[in-house]
């Protein structure tokens, strides 16, 4: 089983057998192979080339201070993302993404691996004089 | 070299005439040397000279002694050398050779069984070139080079020309002169010889559409389009038309105008219709056939009972079957009605009207002036004319072709073997997408071989494409190539049949200018389509890389069709 879309609903379902398993029914999707499937998948003159696109990603990572950046995928147009094949967690792995914004929500749990670049919330609410800076 | 015309002195044209000529005592007339030429009614005042005489001068052998010459009647134009056998075995005669320093008129000789006729081409050319006499399917043998007595500035040739052999007119006196000079525009005129002189008149000038070297244009990879040919060259149904001419693989009408021309230049060896271009006369005649037998060949020569040619085209080749018939006279008068036409391979056809000549070009296809201007029954590939060329099929009817614009693109790919497919339709009233609720299917079973829609099929359409449909309980629109489509009953025709699923009445459909994979070798790739412009048509697609070889960043495509077409073009982007 492939991905699958439903180019008139804008459904695009995403079977277990696509993603990468961590361990029980916990599974990973990484940003590459999501890609190049929906690329593919938009290409193909017997699924979606006559579809508006799935998919923008924006800007490739960078080297920013010694750092690769990871892309960002947005999921655009309407399209929604359902994951199916009895998984419990998906963890998205290699992009910052807004699949969680346009999923469907069927008790999948969506673990996006975002960043904004600041990862402590602690040291936020200190600067924010929030709480003690001895905290 | 002097001219002696019909107003020069008399006394110095009579003394060069017979200083070049020799009258034997028999009568005969020959040329013994000198390059001058004479008007032929020095003929008559010559002889007429030494008929006076006491005495035989110079190399002549005649004086009073000899019977009457000769007579010359239309101030000079007509000359008439008498032959006296029975009574003083003398009969004045004159030769090829002495004919060709002649001109004015007629030399009628033997009793009128032997007539040479004068001809006067009139005309003007931008440079000097050769003008060619074809007489009976055969060019005259040319001894004036680019010009002879060109007795004023309107006069390109005064020439004689044998007309009347052994008692028998030489292919009824008709002649054709034309002039096909590369380079310049070519002239044809048809004539007939008439006692005197005869006038044809052609005129030729610098053609600013053929300036490439012959040379080059003979190396072209056009090929000859020759025959009869239904086409539909305005998007009103099919029309007659004799051949279907392609500028492919070159790219421009000028070099097919410049193709067609050196298939008829001076000296050629090429032939159009199997008749050698030199002798190429264009005189094309329309039969209307009744019934006939055999199969008949293309290019074929033909006969009928009062001339000959070649067959340019029938609408059929059965025989039995043909209605039209199509020829180029080579010799004699075209057939009338009840005549029966022969091919070389025994197929016959017999005419139940008299035969109607056809308007040609000196050029074959058409004036051309960067469009082609006139073109009578000539057939053009329709995806090389448009709205500024003008036509009239075979019946006459003239035809505007639309403006078939070519939409086309031009992306770089990053990998030679990067199959990029490329979508392009006409944008939705509203969104800033493709249109795809453009049609409405009336519905087709599995196998069917056509689309049929509930409403008009919008000219603007390519003639060729694809037709996207959503059928019932699918997920997606399905498309299918097409390689026509008839704007009588709103069919489009595939190059396939339909297949896995039937389309139900009311499933929503539209076309696509571009569904298909960009094309080319290399990392250039491009694709084109071609339509019908009547206004301004707003355009959206993209171009799209997603094979296993890599993904590429979509290129959108988003512009107008306007009446000079629409392109596009890009350099395909990695999606690391």
């Amino acid at each position: 089983m492939a991905y699958a879309v439903n180019w008139i609903t804008r459904v695009i379902t995403i079977p277990a057998s696509d993603l990468v398993l961590v361990s029980g029914s916990r599974y990973r999707l990484l940003a590459t192979s999501f890609t190049s499937e929906i690329r593919r998948l938009e290409w193909d003159f017997i699924d979606g080339l006559w579809a508006e696109h799935i998919l923008e990603r924006d800007s490739t990572r960078f080297d920013f201070s010694g750092v690769d950046y990871a892309p960002f995928e947005k999921v655009v147009n309407g399209y929604t993302i359902e994951f199916v094949g009895g998984m419990t967690r998906v963890d998205l792995i290699g992009s910052n993404c807004n699949i969680a914004d346009v999923l469907i929500a069927n008790g999948v749990t969506v673990v996006p691996s975002n960043s904004a670049g600041n990862t402590s919330q602690l040291e936020l609410l200190r600067l924010a004089r929030l709480i003690p800076a001895a905290l | 070299m002097a001219i002696y015309d019909t107003d020069a002195d008399s006394s110095t044209a009579i003394t060069a005439w017979l200083a070049q000529f020799k009258v034997a005592a028999s009568g005969a007339i020959t040329f013994v040397s000198g390059t001058d030429t004479f008007h032929v009614k020095w003929i008559n005042r010559s002889l007429q000279k030494l008929a006076w005489d006491f005495n035989i001068s110079g190399d002549d052998e005649i004086n009073l002694s000899f019977p009457n010459p000769s007579k010359e009647e239309a101030l000079g134009k007509i000359v008439t050398l008498n032959d006296h056998t029975t009574n003083y075995s003398v009969n004045y005669t004159v030769t090829d050779l002495v004919m060709e320093s002649h001109f004015g008129g007629s030399v009628s000789q033997n009793g009128g069984a032997d007539i040479y006729y004068g001809l006067i081409v009139l005309g003007v050319t931008s440079i000097p070139l050769p003008v060619k006499i074809i007489q009976d399917e055969i060019e005259v043998t040319s001894h004036w080079g680019n010009g002879k007595n060109q007795t004023d500035g309107n006069t390109l040739l005064r020439v004689m020309v044998k007309g009347r052999s052994a008692g028998s007119d030489i292919d009824g006196l008709r002649l054709v002169v034309k002039a096909s000079t590369w380079l310049e525009t070519y002239a044809i005129w048809e004539t007939t010889l008439q006692l005197g002189e005869s006038v044809a008149s052609i005129t030729t000038a610098d053609d600013p559409q053929n300036t490439t070297l012959q040379a080059t244009v003979e190396a072209y990879g056009i090929a000859k389009s020759e025959g009869y040919n239904q086409l539909d060259l305005d998007g009103n149904g099919l029309k007659p038309y004799l051949g279907e001419w392609s500028y492919s693989p070159e790219t421009t009408k000028k070099a097919l105008y410049e193709f067609v021309k050196a298939i008829l230049v001076d000296g050629t060896t090429n032939t159009l219709y199997g008749v050698d271009g030199d002798l190429w006369t264009g005189r094309l005649y329309d039969c209307s056939i009744v019934s006939g037998t055999g199969t008949h060949a293309q290019n074929e020569t033909c006969d009928w009972v009062t001339g000959n040619g070649n067959l340019v085209g029938v609408d059929l080749l059965n025989g039995t079957l043909t209605g039209r018939y199509i020829l180029h006279v080579g010799a004699g008068v075209p057939p009338l009605d009840t005549d029966v036409i022969t091919g070389l391979g025994g197929a016959t056809a017999v005419l139940d009207a008299d035969s109607v000549k056809l308007t040609t070009n000196p050029h074959h296809l058409a004036q051309f002036t960067g469009s082609w201007i006139g073109a009578f029954g000539i057939g053009f590939d329709n995806n090389e004319i448009g709205s500024s060329d003008s036509f009239k099929d075979l019946d006459g009817n003239p035809i505007s072709p639309p403006n078939y614009v070519t939409v086309s693109g031009t992306m770089e790919a990053l990998d030679a073997g990067d199959d990029l497919h490329v979508f392009l339709a006409k944008k939705d009233a509203v969104l800033e997408a493709p249109d795809l609720t453009v049609y409405t299917c009336i519905g087709e079973a599995i196998s069917s071989a056509e689309i049929r829609i509930v409403e008009t099929i919008d000219p603007a359409t390519p003639q060729t494409g694809w037709f996207g449909v959503l059928k019932t309980g699918t997920t997606t629109y399905k498309f299918y190539e097409y390689d026509s489509w008839d704007g009588g009953t709103d069919t489009f025709s595939l190059v396939g049949t339909i297949a896995d699923d039937a389309i139900t009445a009311g499933d929503d459909g539209m076309t696509a200018i571009m569904y298909d994979s960009m094309v080319g070798g290399g990392t250039t790739k491009t694709f084109s389509n071609s339509l019908i412009y009547t206004a301004d048509i707003a355009v959206r697609g993209w171009v799209r890389q997603g094979d296993a070889s890599g993904v590429d960043k979509i290129i959108p495509i988003s512009g107008t069709i306007g009446p000079a077409g629409f392109s596009f073009s890009g350099t395909m982007e990695a999606e690391v």
